[in-house]
């Protein structure tokens, strides 16, 4: 059969498979290390740091408006997350309180997010189990939300909604109309997807007590989000410490943090599809109890010197922005804690011992987002140390290796 | 002189059979056409539009992207056997090229009574299974031979595939074999079809085709690796698995072996279960009863009329099995490995044993024999 004299293609009873850092269960780089033996995964290596752009650095030239449209660009799909939380962290340092209707409309454009980031995991979860016609079906629904987000902000993906001391755009009646007939479609396809989710054995069968996370490891390695909440951890921002229009959310006492005991995939998949149903129910009820008034109060660009930490429940998980203003109109240092980072910490532990089959599967269950995460860490591929490195050195050192390349 | 003159004559028709009508020619635009089918059909259920641009609605795109892939960059990664490596698309071209002549679908054999497919004789049943079980077996070596850790993988859930849904296919293709006593392809689809001069079995035993051809369905959607099978190449997971490595000329010929596995396995269904590419003669009347077999079976209408019955009776196949890939997700291996042998395998002996019952017992008792 070969024709060399010893024989080349040898299995070894393990085989190290690299899920990246281009795979196509992956829409961003990352570098997932699987040893498997047969179909089974015997060790999981999580490998980060493909994506980094530094945008933390860049943003300490920048001033606080100017740091918020690049906020938003941290992320795509939780763009309205990132720039809100900023807004919200400038305007606790800034010690302003911003109008009424502008916390509702934050809120609104927030959930509104939320949903579309759902029903976008949704569908990748069904692609990854090659439920291609789901996946197809929902994110055309999908496109009902964005729509909606398009009619309210202008924008399909960075919305700009947010501007220090309010938001940028108003409800009007009519908007507020297409508004509501827009959700009333989206909860009857929610409903549906649900169903789908549920009762359509093939999916079910390759979610259903695949990567299970524990609740004590959920809770130890800091599981947030539908991660977390899928292990029953009550994790969740919106209720254990609201801001904006949460508050009113939560004192209306008609909504409930999702929990599921299941604490595997389809836990997550059942608090994302039930939280989604949930979303379009907030939006309607932050909708009909509009308050009126102003949409923004002016701030000065110049903030005190002030350290805060602002919080708020992104689509993934709790997303922490902490900064430190000097007087001047730039921040002194902003630090943004994304909810994948915190999630990745339990992703070796949920793929070992599942199927290879599964891997895509259980990676995607935390909706990974890669770009939200990297930070930049030099490993040396020879004696595996790890080294951080600072933006100049790393200037530095690039510009000498193109010098030499020249 | 003459009988020279006919020897050439013959030999010139024969080849054109091979080459052209209904052979190779014929069997690529089939599959070509085929696989738009499928990608269309498949694409409409869900909710989206296919390949739309090249030509009437894009029903150019397959030769579009054959041609496509002829003219990239052949790469043959350094660690593979080389000459293995590259072997295996002819392999795999040439191997589904000779299981589709065995498909009666214009008479080839005028000699024999019945419409007879290129390759025909006695036992030739086995021949084509034992063939379809190659396919997967160089599927096998294709991935072993890229020595690459997603195919490798690739190429164990084909082997696994293969051991699970193997034996239901030859179970289920046992059925129509036993109703009619025969191994022979065309002998079978004549019989059960009833036609040609042939003595037609009694409508009571087409009951007992149901089910076989079911697990057929079954079995053949597994053989193709299509969606809920599609674990030896799923894109997720192991990125294409035992075709990973293959690009350019090889990857095109790769694809074609695909669509023409498609149409053996539709035309197969057809020839086994649903009477081959006859359709008019069912109808009871005069016309069709008298003379009208002789006339299709002697000009060049026949051809026409035979390849158009087969071409439709097919397309029904593709749609079903279109229809099945859009209605499921992607099984686990050893879900499916569970379902193959708790489920179908079982399914097929019992269904095995109630025919052979039938045929003993039951038939005889009530007088239809």
């Amino acid at each position: 059969m070969t024709e060399s004299d010893e024989p080349r293609i040898v299995i070894p009873p393990r085989v190290t498979i690299p899920i990246g850092p281009q795979h196509p269960a992956l829409k961003e780089p990352g570098m997932f290390k699987l040893t498997v033996e047969g179909e089974r995964i015997i060790d999981a290596e999580v490998n980060i740091g493909y994506n980094h752009r530094s945008i933390e650095k860049i943003a300490e030239g920048r001033t606080f408006l100017q740091v918020l449209y690049l906020a938003e660009r941290i992320c795509g799909i939780c763009s309205a997350t990132h720039n809100g939380t900023l807004a919200q962290a400038v305007e606790a340092a800034a010690e302003v309180e911003i109008p009424e209707r502008a916390k509702f409309i934050r809120t609104l454009t927030w959930e509104l997010e939320r949903i579309h980031s759902h029903i976008l995991w949704l569908g990748v979860a069904f692609h990854e189990v090659g439920f291609d016609t789901a996946f197809m079906y929902s994110w055309r629904d999908r496109e009902v939300v964005m729509d909606l987000l398009e009619t309210l902000s202008g924008n399909r993906v960075n919305y700009a909604m947010n501007t220090i001391g309010g938001v940028r755009r108003d409800v009007t009646d009519s908007l507020k109309e297409t508004l509501l007939k827009g959700l009333d479609k989206l909860e009857e396809r929610m409903k549906y997807y649900r169903d789908v989710a549920i009762y359509e054995k093939t999916f079910w069968n390759r979610v259903d007590g695949v990567g299970v996370l524990p609740n004590k490891i959920a809770k130890s390695h800091g599981a947030v989000g539908p991660t977390g909440r899928g292990s029953n951890v009550p994790t969740d921002v919106r209720f254990n410490d609201p801001t904006q229009a949460y508050v009113h959310l939560r004192d209306s006492g008609e909504f409930e943090m999702v929990l599921s005991d299941r604490e595997d995939v389809a836990g997550r998949a059942i608090v994302r599809v039930v939280e989604t149903i949930e979303a379009v129910r907030m939006c309607r009820w932050l909708l009909h109890n509009l308050p009126d008034g102003p949409i923004r109060e002016r701030v000065r660009p110049r903030i005190q010197p002030n350290e805060v930490l602002a919080r708020y429940e992104a689509p993934r998980g709790e997303v922490i922005h902490y900064l430190v203003t000097n007087g001047s109109d730039k921040p002194e240092r902003w630090k943004v804690r994304a909810p994948t980072h915190a999630n990745w910490v339990s992703m070796a532990y949920t793929l070992r011992g599942g199927y290879l089959a599964d891997a895509p599967i259980i990676l995607a269950a935390i909706d990974p987002c890669f770009s939200c995460t990297d930070r930049v860490v030099l490993v040396d591929a020879e004696d595996e140390t790890i080294q951080l490195k600072p933006l100049d050195v790393l200037r530095a050192e690039s510009n000498k290796w193109y010098e030499s390349r020249t | 002189m003459q009988g020279i003159l006919d020897g050439i004559v013959h030999i010139l028709i024969q080849s054109f059979g091979i080459l052209v009508f209904p052979g190779i020619f014929f069997i690529s635009f089939l599959a070509l056409l085929w696989e738009w089918i499928d990608r269309k059909f498949y694409a409409r259920l869900q909710n989206r539009m296919g390949p739309m641009h090249t030509g009437w609605h894009g029903i150019l795109q397959p030769l579009m992207d054959f041609l496509k892939l002829l003219g990239k960059e052949d790469l043959t990664p350094e660690k593979a056997d080389k000459r293995s490596f590259a072997a295996v698309p002819f392999v795999m071209l040439s191997l589904s090229i000779i299981l589709t002549m065995f498909l009666p679908i214009v008479d080839m054999n005028p000699l024999v009574p019945g419409i007879q497919g290129i390759l025909s004789f006695e036992g030739d049943v086995i021949i084509v299974l034992f063939i379809s079980t190659l396919m997967a077996i160089t599927i096998v070596l294709a991935g072993y031979f890229s020595s690459n850790p997603f195919g490798q993988t690739g190429a164990a859930r084909t082997g696994m595939l293969l051991i699970s849904f193997e034996i239901p296919l030859i179970i289920s293709m046992i059925t129509p074999a036993m109703l009619t006593g025969s191994l022979r392809v065309s002998t079978i689809m004549n019989r059960l079809a009833g036609q040609a001069g042939i003595a037609s079995l009694p409508l009571a035993y087409l009951w007992l085709l149901i089910l076989p051809f079911i697990i057929f369905i079954v079995a053949i959607q597994a053989e193709l690796e299509r969606i809920p099978f599609d674990v030896s190449h799923a894109e997720t997971e192991i990125v294409h698995g035992w075709q990973v490595e293959y690009s350019g000329k090889k990857l095109a010929m790769i694809h074609l072996a695909e669509d023409i596995m498609l149409v053996y396995a539709a035309g197969l269904a057809v020839t086994m279960f649903l009477g081959g590419p006859y359709l008019l003669e069912f109808i009871p009347l005069e016309v069709f009863s008298v003379g009208f077999a002789s006339l299709m079976a002697t000009t060049w209408v026949g051809w026409i009329y035979y390849a158009l019955v087969f071409i439709l009776k097919s397309v029904i196949v593709v749609l079903i099995l279109s229809n099945m890939r859009t209605l499921f997700a992607r099984w686990r291996i050893d879900q499916i490995v569970r379902a193959g042998w708790k489920f179908i395998v079982p399914l097929a002996l019992v269904n095995l044993m109630v025919v052979q019952f039938a045929l003993v017992y039951i038939f005889p008792l009530l007088g239809v024999v």
